[in-house]
């Protein structure tokens, strides 16, 4: 008595908290989403529906039969009414979550989902008063739940098998037969399907909704109560475009929120139709080339062969096993059999790898072995993989001796061989493959000759032979030139470098342009130890000679011991003073970085003095020259020297050459011999230009003159 | 971060709920009332990446080409020869309808016309006009699709170019590299999935900066990785001078040994992504230098894509290395090439422009065809928008320039899935409005990631309560284009 009261007791308290998961999963259904466990028991709803529904009728049976009283033993009866409705509950909550995953139309299960619910609660009631004995609302309650279950039982066979699932038999189908992009007309192939999916349900002689019947050719052309479908006048305007492209909240969208909807392929397809005329009985092939309607339409009959893969699928397991970080194997789209395999890393490739492919020998399409380190012997193992379409070999260091072994791979289509050695003498083998498509054979080592006999060989095949260098000259780019620095103190050694390994590079320190009647050829780093420009040019067997690199370099030997300027630089550029004459820092082309000085309106005196009386053997003044910011060359140099015994005397005097038109900033250098003579003092006079010249657009206003550095050796 | 905490702390609770629910307790209903989101799972991410793709891609991985600054179609690909007619004339309002200007030419009181001073042919099947400009591209015409409508909102180059690289002109969204990347994952585990490469032209340029390339919301291993012209590709990859692998090996297996501890103690995404990045950079101290190293690569290569290839930090050499990462599995490399904002002294520096772009961009396409890799490669080359057919500033006739207009502009495509040969697209005579087939930036993505095997709408991310795409509400798949 305790066992079966404690029995019956668990029954009540799973059914109380049954009716909470249902209640929670009907009023909260929209929010939730479901965890793969529970997925799980959601797909256990067809499986054990079946049992609520023989004890409800079993339940029913006894309770109405007279002879059979549940009275008979009310404690058995009890746990058989108890049992039903867990069983039932559990029905219906397996059942809610399942409606919760995805790809349920929302009204079909609708009805399904109220009428179960409705049941399992009626079911209660049902026991709920007999328990009370109250017969007759136990007996209204009965009533009640036998018509929900055949109800419920219903909708939801239709749900599962279909709406016309048992009447099927007895109908007259019209299924089509597939017909070949040839033989298929416009509305009976293409247009007439999705009408019979989507709308005829309700456009049919029996249903005809709107006054509207898509049936046939003529019910379409006169139309329903808001007169003809098509406007062949404006097709844009007919009325099956415009319904079914309002949106779907819309009262007027076709088809009705709810039904199944056309899909935008299926949309466009109606629409590309009508605009082309609406042509009933077309054939597909008769329409014009650019016929968007043809383009959307022949997809439904040529067969995608990605999509149609007849074997069976490896197992995820298998598939797992062998990908790691230096192999990918992946199917080609998801829920394709079909899968294709990458390998990376030349340093972590060890031909057995490939061997341990043979797991997935049947689903193999696609293989890339491109730039590993194969031997000719491996490329035997790739013809196991008898589904292979495609096989990458680039870069593989093959030379074909077993290439013929290919061509058991019937679906071989695509073979790259790019950047191997292959032999001539395997031309042979390679001619055997000829149920390729394309094969591609760029810097293979096969001559001219050997090609277009292979092309002979291969006719139906695309032979891809790529770039071709067809004599024409393109010219190197520029030599780099490597120094530490522009200024040096006694000797400098500057390496120069090309990114092209085999080019002559040319140079000259004269400062004229490096060719090939003047030149000096650079075999190892050049030790310059005197002011100089160097130019550079490089050349090579094949290729135009570069265009030239220079730079300048420049020797500070001796500092003198003071320096001062007489008249301060312009405000604006006013560096360091004469500090920056002196401090070995070459200003680059940017003359507002602090490195140059800046001269209009005073001119530029710099005196030196030097302790010891040395023997001075020039003097290098560093000028820039950017004409389109009103920089010029200085209008004239005077430079003036003074040993202990003498006074002043002018050394040079010199009135730089003048710019007639805009150049590109560059930098001047102007030399001055000192002949060895141990000055005491110097002193340079530099004027700017004034006024600019008439052709410039500053013409008569006063120039600057810009200096950065002064070299004495 | 918040929400991944909360999810992280409810984990633990949700184990609990279902202990009890076994138990026939029925807090279960109690609890999910009380929080709804008890039931779900990680924001739904593991349904949407597990549908991915969704369906049979066409392309596997793409190289995006930016000519950043936005080259001129007058100079390039959209021929009007009405303007060189008109030169110096008004552009009459009625073309112009209202179309905000920048400000560098709102003041200007005049609008005058000016035409391409570069010569036009055509070329190829689809008699495409290419300005001489360009004598490598047209040689490649039969193997692209020149797209003469674009068209984009912006009217700035921060905006456009932000607009280009993540669908949104204000920069926070990932960009077009770190969604497929999240999308469809790396092909190679030893490289990232997202590279980026950057050059300088010698025209007026723009800048780029690393927001173009971020992962956004993302998480942080999709963002793009630039690698730089330096002698290390990558920075901080090496390992320092005295240090062993296996050292490394002995020191990132501790770290990670930490990092678990911490992420079951805190749950921040983060701190596995950082684990996975040292990973990867692990496997990428021996994988990049495999692939940068361009030394044995044969004299014709530096032929067909021209010497500066050799130099790194160049274009032609940006496109050398896009086709030995995208050969080794990098599903988007990214090009940046500055200088194309030729505002004035165009015909000069378009010149200079075009010289250092033509031949290797042509050059990647032909490199990828004799490979087979043309078609599972998408190309993509163009800027962030157009430049107007009036000029900006005095007019000369070898001497104008063009302003910003986003109205209309071109751009190519090649591989992955495009129709070869083809041009789409035509603006009106005077080359502003567009006549026929725009195609929207939002399109451009949709398109990318049709050809990809996404479908546009699918692929999202939940952040701050909303589902994100690269193309927000908008973009159609411009389906005239594919194969």
């Amino acid at each position: 008595m305790t066992k079966s009261f404690k029995f019956t007791s668990i029954l009540q308290n799973l059914l109380i908290i049954l009716h909470g998961l249902c209640l929670v999963l009907v009023l909260g259904h929209e929010r939730l989403e479901i965890p793969a466990l529970l997925e799980f028991i959601g797909r256990t709803h067809p499986l054990i529906l079946h049992f609520p529904i023989v004890l409800l009728l079993l339940l029913t049976l006894i309770f109405w039969n007279p002879k059979l009283s549940l009275l008979d033993n009310p404690q058995f009866s009890k746990s058989l009414f108890l049992v039903t409705l867990v069983l039932t509950g559990m029905t219906v909550l397996a059942g809610l979550l399942l409606a919760a995953e995805e790809g349920y139309v929302k009204e079909e299960f609708f009805l399904h989902q109220w009428t179960g619910v409705g049941l399992f609660w009626l079911a209660t009631l049902w026991f709920v008063f007999w328990k009370k004995q109250k017969f007759s609302i136990a007996r209204f309650f009965s009533t009640l739940t036998v018509i929900l279950i055949i109800i419920t039982g219903h909708l939801g066979a239709s749900m599962t098998h279909g709406d016309d699932f048992l009447l099927a038999p007895f109908k007259k189908e019209s299924r089509l037969k597939k017909v070949d992009l040839e033989e298929a007309v416009s509305f009976d192939h293409v247009i007439k399907p999705i009408l019979e999916q989507k709308c005829i349900s309700c456009h049919k002689a029996s249903k005809q909704k709107g006054d509207l019947r898509l049936d046939g050719e003529s019910f379409i052309l006169t139309g329903g109560k808001n007169g003809p479908s098509i406007d062949f006048t404006n097709p844009e305007l007919s009325t099956i475009i415009q319904r079914i492209l309002l949106p779907i909240d819309d009262e007027e969208h076709m088809p009705p929120k709810g039904k199944t909807q056309l899909t935008s392929e299926e949309n466009e397809l109606i629409i590309a139709w009508i605009n082309e005329s609406a042509h009933f009985d077309k054939k597909l092939v008769n329409y014009p080339e650019d016929s968007e309607f043809f383009h959307l339409a022949k997809n439904i009959f040529v067969e995608d062969r990605m999509s149609n893969y007849q074997f069976p699928a490896a197992a995820a397991s298998t598939i797992g096993k062998l990908n790691n970080d230096y192999r990918l194997i992946q199917a080609i789209y998801p829920s394709s059999p079909a899968l294709r395999v990458a390998f990376f890393g030349r340093g972590n490739f060890n031909p057995k790898q490939i061997d341990e492919l043979s797991d997935i020998k049947g689903q193999l399409v696609d293989l890339n072995l491109a730039n590993m380190p194969l031997n000719d012997e491996d490329v035997r193992k790739l013809s196991q993989f008898s589904q292979l379409e495609k096989i990458n070999l680039n870069g593989t260091g093959i030379s074909g001796t077993y290439l013929d072994e290919l061509k058991s791979l019937k679906q071989l289509k695509s073979l790259s061989l790019t950047g191997n050695p292959i032999d001539a003498k395997n031309l042979e083998k390679l001619g055997q493959l000829t149920q390729l498509e394309q094969l591609f054979i760029w810097e293979t080592r096969l001559d001219p000759e050997s090609i277009s006999t292979l092309k002979t060989m291969l006719p139906e095949t695309i032979i891809e032979t790529g770039f071709e260098d067809k004599g024409q000259l393109y010219q190197l780019n520029p030599p780099i030139i490597q120094a530490k620095s522009g200024i040096f103190h006694d000797k400098i050694d500057v390496s120069i470098k090309h990114p092209i390994g085999s080019v002559s590079i040319f140079y000259t320190l004269d400062n004229t342009l490096p060719d090939s009647g003047n030149y000096v050829l650079y075999e190892k780093p050049i030790t310059i130890d005197k002011n100089a420009t160097l130019r550079v040019r490089a050349f090579a067997a094949g290729w135009l000679g570069s265009e030239e690199n220079r730079s300048v370099f420049f020797k500070a030997g001796v500092k003198p011991s003071a320096y001062h300027l007489t008249f301060p630089p312009d405000n604006a550029y006013k560096g360091k003073g004469a500090e920056t004459l002196f401090d070995l820092q070459k200003g680059d082309e940017d003359f507002a970085s602090g490195k140059w000085l800046g001269f209009k309106d005073n001119d530029c005196e710099i005196i030196m003095e030097f302790n010891e009386a040395a023997p001075l053997e020039s003097i290098s003044l560093s000028f820039l020259s950017a004409e389109a910011s009103y920089i010029f060359p200085p209008a004239s140099v005077e430079i003036w020297g003074k040993t202990q015994e003498s006074n002043w005397i002018l050394l040079h005097a010199e009135k730089p050459e003048q710019p007639n038109q805009i150049r590109e900033r560059k930098q001047l250098l102007l030399d001055y011999a000192l002949d060895g003579t141990p000055y005491h003092q110097l002193k340079a006079i530099i004027k700017p230009i004034n006024p600019l010249p008439k052709w410039h657009q500053g013409a008569g206003q006063r120039g600057w003159m810009f200096i950065d550095e002064v070299f004495i050796n | 971060m918040e929400k991944e905490q909360l999810e992280h702390s409810l984990g633990h609770n949700r184990r609990k709920f279902l202990s009890k629910v076994s138990l026939g307790i029925g807090s279960l209903a109690l609890g999910s009332l009380l929080i709804p989101d008890l039931f779900k799972r990680g924001g739904g991410e593991d349904a949407i990446m597990a549908a991915l793709p969704h369906f049979a891609p066409k392309a596997k991985r793409v190289i995006y080409l930016f000519q950043n600054g936005a080259p001129s179609q007058f100079e390039s690909f959209d021929y009007k020869p009405m303007l060189n007619q008109h030169i110096g004339k008004e552009l009459p309002e009625s073309i112009r309808m209202g179309q905000r200007l920048t400000g560098m030419t709102a003041g200007q009181s005049s609008f005058p016309l000016v035409g391409s001073y570069f010569g036009f042919q055509q070329y190829g099947e689809a008699r495409a006009w290419i300005s001489d400009l360009f004598p490598h591209t047209a040689r490649i015409v039969d193997d692209i699709c020149i797209v003469k409508s674009m068209y984009t909102e912006a009217i700035n180059h921060d905006p456009a170019l932000t607009f280009f690289q993540s669908g949104a002109q204000v920069g926070n969204r990932p960009s077009m590299g770190a969604w497929l990347s999240y999308g469809l994952g790396s092909e190679n585990n030893n490289l990232p999935a997202f590279c980026v490469l950057l050059s300088r032209g010698r025209g007026n340029g723009q800048g780029v900066y690393s927001k173009l390339w971020t992962n956004g919301f993302l998480d942080s291993v999709h963002q793009g990785v630039q690698f730089s012209a330096s002698e290390d590709p990558v920075l901080y990859l090496k390992d320092p001078k005295g240090m062993r692998r296996e050292d490394r090996r002995r020191m990132l297996d501790k770290i990670s040994e930490l990092n678990h501890l911490n992420y079951q103690a805190f749950g921040d995404p983060e701190i596995t992504a950082k684990i996975q990045q040292y990973e990867m950079a692990f496997r990428m101290q021996t994988a990049v230098p495999e692939v940068t190293d361009i030394s044995k690569e044969p004299d014709s290569i530096i032929k067909m894509y021209g010497p500066d290839c050799l130099i790194p930090g160049t274009y032609a050499a940006n496109c050398l290395l896009a086709r030995k990462l995208s050969e080794s599995g990098v599903r988007f490399v990214q090009l940046y090439h500055q200088g194309w904002d030729q505002h004035d002294n165009l015909p000069t520096e378009m010149a200079k422009q075009a010289k250092d772009v033509d031949q290797a961009s042509a050059a990647l396409i032909q490199d990828l065809k004799q490979r087979g890799l043309l078609d599972e490669t998408l190309v993509i080359w163009g800027g962030e928008f157009g430049r107007t057919n009036y000029c900006q500033g005095k007019i000369q006739v070898d001497n104008y320039g063009r302003d910003h207009h986003p109205r209309s502009f071109s751009i190519w495509m090649a591989g992955g899935g495009v129709k070869p040969g083809i041009v789409y697209g035509e603006t009106d005579e005077f080359g502003y409005n567009i006549v026929e087939n725009p195609v929207h930036v939002h399109d451009f993505h949709a398109t990318i990631l049709h050809l990809m095997g996404i479908d546009h709408e699918r692929l999202t991310y939940k952040h701050l309560g909303r589902r994100f795409r690269l193309t927000d509400v908008h973009g159609h798949v411009v389906k005239d284009i594919l194969v």
